[in-house]
């Protein structure tokens, strides 16, 4: 509550500012979504968010952006681990309650020069990788798997992008974990014939103990992002190369994807993902607590080693699109499998209605949930 | 006696020629202008968009950013190399995907326009083989049919073209079975800063009974764009 209050009166002060003087580039939505599931036994759960983002360009060079959203849960607020994970007891895991929020999600400025490109700095969206859902180059920040394309939350970080003739480069460093460690990367994008391709390297520096400032280097990874096409269809890889040093072996992970719409404009997408760090395929038995604590700590981007998702999709007409998709879990053979019918009925509004069901028996990742159904609403201004 | 001699002229133009002269008219070097965009669907349901569109290099790269209606606010698509590579940027989650060729035939935010519709006619005479069609009044005719190496959704262009200034006023679109698809209506054709310029365009999509209808709301030749302009850091400003 004592965040709230200085949140809520600033985030008044902009919007009336921004109304009154109108020199603020204002945009956002609202958010309504319901969800039924049986997950074990029936839920209903859903919130309400709304998203204001605020931008206003100070001079030719300089622009400040914030992005103030607020959430409000309802239904059942809390959880259990093994209410969405296969663990075989939740002792000692405390549970998981999503409580109500209003924080700023982005809150950075720009400045742009023409010679020396852009600096970002302050708490911004950053996106890196070709991937749909999975995204091994991208060490800051991982997508929902099964909704992939939702808005990912903004890193505090200080990023430089500048072009240099045909190549684009980027550089982002993030203080992470109270300032205890600094992840930077670097990257560098060139265009060969139809494809973008982006080799980068990436470091997490640990600082030292408390007696000294130094930092030292720790985990050094190396990424290759290659998105193009082959016989007019879209393909993409990614991959990561981690070493984490003499005392643990080195991980590797990899992306591979396709995609192609037809003249009747079916639109299909397909990827599959290895992750050294995943756990082994388990058959009869729970996963490892060490590995479901590492994924749900966003140590590793998956629980297991193979995945594949598949997509297809056809617009019904100009407002509505079906679509389905699958996500497997190809070590202990559990799958999603999703119907979603997505629409725009109304001038700025979207609705869509999702049913997933889930196979695989209770130890396996995915089938420890039944069914759900969801329903989100987004109307914007 | 000179209308005759202009009709005789006239008759023996190439197709290369009137192509040529068409390609010189209808695109200058930058161009920067504000375009309202209708959509009306075959139960006569309408949608509106607002966009700006940046073109450059006599077509070869253009910037398409959304400026209404909210919901796509913000969203950009950058069309290089004549739409060979395509771009989309989506607002909402601040990030870009790459399009493949194959998504250059499909429809831009729901309209009658296709991503390659876009993309100036600068490469038509090098893509297409060019022949003469009948003359209809004041009109040369002409016919494009895509070389076999080239990437598009189209098996037949048939242009309208004035022979008054090489503009044209209609083109319809065949698709690869030769099916009439779409039918394009240049219309209030006005002088902009020496460029003859159409502020009205009309799509009519034959297949789903819908139309797109394009309106100028300004227009300006007289811009130059930095260097890194038509790139993917730019779609996010």
């Amino acid at each position: 509550m004592k965040q709230t209050m200085p949140l809520l009166a600033l985030s008044i002060f902009m919007m009336n500012v921004s109304f009154t003087y109108g020199q603020w580039n204002t945009r956002g939505y609202f958010e309504c979504e319901t969800d039924v599931s049986n997950t074990p036994g029936d839920h209903y759960f859903g919130y309400t968010k709304i998203r204001l983002d605020l931008g206003k360009r100070i001079n030719i060079q300089i622009e400040t952006n914030c992005s103030l959203l607020a959430k409000q849960y309802w239904g059942r607020q809390t959880y259990v681990l093994s209410d969405f994970l296969p663990v075989s007891s939740n002792e000692n895991i405390p549970a998981i309650t999503f409580n109500d929020t209003l924080y700023f999600d982005n809150l950075y400025a720009v400045w742009r020069t023409p010679e020396w490109g852009e600096f970002v700095i302050g708490r911004q969206p950053v996106s890196l990788g070709a991937g749909y859902v999975w995204n091994p180059t991208d060490i800051f920040t991982s997508k929902d798997n099964i909704d992939p394309t939702y808005e990912i939350q903004g890193i505090t970080a200080v990023r430089w992008l500048i072009s240099a003739g045909r190549f684009e480069i980027d550089s982002i460093i993030q203080p992470i974990d109270n300032g205890k460690m600094i992840n930077s990367y670097f990257g560098v994008t060139g265009h060969i014939h139809h494809f973008d391709i982006t080799p980068s390297i990436h470091q997490r520096h640990y600082k030292g103990d408390m007696t000294t400032d130094q930092l030292y280097n720790g985990d050094v990874g190396y990424g290759l992002s290659v998105v193009g096409e082959v016989f007019t269809a879209g393909v993409w890889m990614e991959t990561n190369l981690v070493f984490q040093g003499e005392q643990y072996p080195n991980t590797r992970e990899w992306t591979l994807g396709m995609e192609y719409t037809t003249h009747q404009s079916v639109y299909f997408l397909a990827e599959a993902y290895h992750n050294d760090s995943g756990a082994d395929a388990t058959t009869g038995q729970y996963y490892a607590f060490s590995r479901v604590f590492d994924y749900l700590d966003g140590n590793i981007r998956a629980l297991a080693k193979n995945y594949i998702m598949i997509l297809v999709q056809y617009p019904l007409n100009q407002w509505w699109s079906i679509g389905c998709w699958t996500i497997g879990n190809l070590d202990d053979k559990s799958e999603i499998v999703s119907l979603q019918l997505a629409g725009s009925p109304l001038k700025d509004t979207t609705i869509d209605l999702s049913a997933f069901t889930f196979t695989g028996n209770k130890l396996t990742e995915f089938g420890v949930q039944d069914a759900w159904v969801r329903v989100r609403l987004n109307l914007y201004f | 006696m000179l209308l005759l001699l202009t009709t005789g002229f006239s008759q023996e133009l190439s197709a290369s020629t009137i192509l040529d002269s068409m390609t010189l008219a209808m695109t200058p070097v930058n161009a920067q202008s504000t375009i309202r965009q209708i959509i009306t669907t075959s139960r006569g349901n309408e949608r509106e968009f607002e966009y700006e569109m940046f073109s450059g290099n006599k077509g070869k790269n253009v910037l398409l950013r959304y400026t209404q209606p909210n919901i796509v606010r913000g969203n950009a698509i950058l069309l290089k190399n004549h739409s060979d590579d395509i771009w989309v940027y989506f607002q909402r989650t601040r990030r870009i995907r790459k399009l493949a060729t194959s998504s250059k035939n499909q429809k831009v935010e729901g309209s009658d326009f296709a991503y390659e519709d876009f993309s100036g006619g600068d490469t038509w005479k090098a893509e297409y083989n060019v022949s003469r069609m009948d003359d209809l009044d004041d009109l040369y005719v002409l016919a494009l049919i895509p070389k076999p190496a080239v990437s598009t959704g189209y098996g037949k262009m048939v242009l309208f073209v004035r022979n008054s200034d090489y503009y044209p006023t209609i083109i319809k679109y065949f698709d690869k079975n030769m099916v009439h698809e779409k039918t394009l209506k240049i219309e209030d054709i006005r002088d902009i800063e020496g460029y003859p310029t159409a502020m009205k365009m009309t799509m009519l999509n034959h297949l789903e009974d819908s139309t797109t209808r394009m309106e100028i709301i300004s227009i300006t030749y007289h811009v130059t764009f930095p260097e890194d302009f038509f790139t993917e850091r730019y779609m996010r400003q």
